[in-house]
């Protein structure tokens, strides 16, 4: 049983993810829209979480928002089972949805994918998966950040989806059941954007949201002293790693969000979403900035050009122009 | 599929697969490509692959000289913490740490290592050992 489901190759697991089913059921929308209409964008620091013994960084929001944030605002009805207890049951499921020719989503841990490279088998659980076919005791999977679909036993598939570790996935499946041919697209991405911008400036907790860049940019002075050389340049990298690395399509998204304001823009034709879009464009070119500058950094080991101190002083310019940024586009009429 | 043939990484698996890229051009236009990580990621990819080998390179000389057990070394192996792999085993992180030192890990029964086996996805006897 192998569904004819057209493979998306994307930079952002889940979005994409959210883009291939929404377009298996007739409505077609890019992944930069999928992101935006999910309000994907987002920053956490959590210095107290440690992810391979440096704090966690992320720049997206909780995995399994995006596709409910898009689906629900855009009207679409869809199936979400959250988690299993049973992993024989959650299998016996996901073969019924593949019978009934639905393609399904899935949260797994990328621990037990196979078809990485060992380099690339992390203990991550945030990853998302399309399913769109069984033969005999393999399974045939949409891999989003891969040019062509892949293959997975159900033995590995099952290890997968109940992969054990920090927010692991509990099996949880999400699908397309029927979706609303002319969704109002002026009120979703209005909603979207509102939402954003919210998320990124409203919320005064300092280690989320452009308070969390700010925060960063002040500790990120204080690691050479605080800690050993070897400590601080692991933290520095795990960080521009998450931002260039980790299936975020460049700069953490940024490049990405502002790909959908751009769409947005068009398909209005609104002005003040135009002058965003450039906005963002040089925000994100910061960000590679950044990235760039502590690749040297890196390189180099020594503090000639870039050190901690300046790049924290990059950190606290996007932090700035971010929230000024992100301020003026939740006022934006649409 | 396009082989990448810029030899940056040593390590051959590496760099092999082309990803989704988004760029922002100077003509204010957003564009993706399908390509293979730009000179500046491959120097930061490669600057991290190179600190996680010289810490399980740390890892297998200390169990080698008997400061520490087999676990040490396929924790850094697999790129975890004992936080990680406690919540993967199902064992408690103080029990974990306690586990990194070789007396304990010793005194260790079969099913206990049967936990970490099946966290670390090998078999008892490759758990007792390192490469």
């Amino acid at each position: 049983m192998i569904i004819d489901y057209e493979h998306k190759h994307s930079g952002h697991c889940e979005s994409g993810a959210t883009a291939g089913l929404l377009k298996h059921n007739g409505l077609e929308i890019s992944e930069p829209m999928a992101f935006g209409i999910g309000s994907g964008l987002y920053f956490t620091y959590m210095p107290f979480i440690k992810a391979q013994d440096a704090p966690l960084f992320a720049f997206r929001i909780r995995p399994g928002m995006v596709f409910r944030n898009t689906t629900r605002r855009l009207n679409v009805k869809t199936g979400i089972f959250k988690k299993f207890s049973d992993p024989g049951k959650a299998m016996m499921l996901l073969d019924d949805n593949l019978e009934k020719k639905i393609p399904t989503g899935l949260q797994v841990g990328m621990y037990h994918l196979k078809y990485f490279p060992a380099g690339y088998q992390l203990p991550y659980n945030f990853h998302n998966i399309v399913v769109f076919g069984k033969e005999n005791d393999t399974y045939h999977i949409s891999e989003p950040n891969r040019e062509t679909t892949q293959l997975l036993t159900s033995e590995d598939l099952k290890k997968a989806r109940f992969a054990r570790g920090m927010f692991g996935p509990k099996g949880k499946m999400y699908y397309v059941l029927e979706v609303n041919q002319e969704p109002d697209y002026r009120k979703a991405i209005r909603e979207a954007i509102k939402n954003t911008s919210f998320k990124m400036t409203k919320q005064r907790f300092p280690f989320i949201g452009v308070y969390g860049i700010k925060k960063l940019s002040k500790d990120m002075k204080n690691w050479p002293k605080k800690y050993p050389d070897e400590k601080a340049m692991f933290y520095l990298l795990q960080f521009v790693r998450s931002i260039e690395e980790f299936g975020t399509g460049g700069a953490g998204y940024r490049y990405m969000y502002g790909a959908f304001l751009k769409e947005a823009a068009d398909l209005f034709k609104h002005d003040g979403l135009h002058s965003d879009a450039f906005r963002m464009g040089e925000i994100a070119d910061l960000w590679r900035d950044f990235s760039y500058r502590s690749a040297r950094f890196f390189k180099s080991r020594d503090d000639s050009g870039d050190n901690f101190l300046t790049l924290s002083d990059i950190l606290m310019e996007i932090g700035n122009s971010e929230e000024k940024f992100f301020k003026e586009i939740g006022k934006t009429r649409l | 599929m396009e082989e990448n043939n810029n030899k940056v990484y040593k390590d051959e698996r590496y760099g092999k697969y082309r990803e989704m890229l988004y760029y922002y051009n100077e003509d204010g236009n957003f564009e993706k490509k399908v390509e293979f990580h730009g000179e500046p990621d491959r120097v930061i990819l490669q600057q991290a692959w190179d600190f996680f080998n010289e810490r399980k390179e740390e890892a297998r000389q200390k169990v080698l000289s008997g400061k520490a057990s087999p676990i040490a070394y396929h924790m850094e192996k697999d790129l975890l913490d004992p936080m990680n792999l406690g919540m993967a085993a199902g064992i408690k992180i103080w029990n974990v740490k306690r586990h990194l030192k070789p007396g304990p890990f010793k005194r260790l029964s079969e099913k206990t290592l049967q936990k970490y086996a099946d966290a670390f996805n090998i078999t008892i006897e490759e758990l007792k050992k390192v490469e």
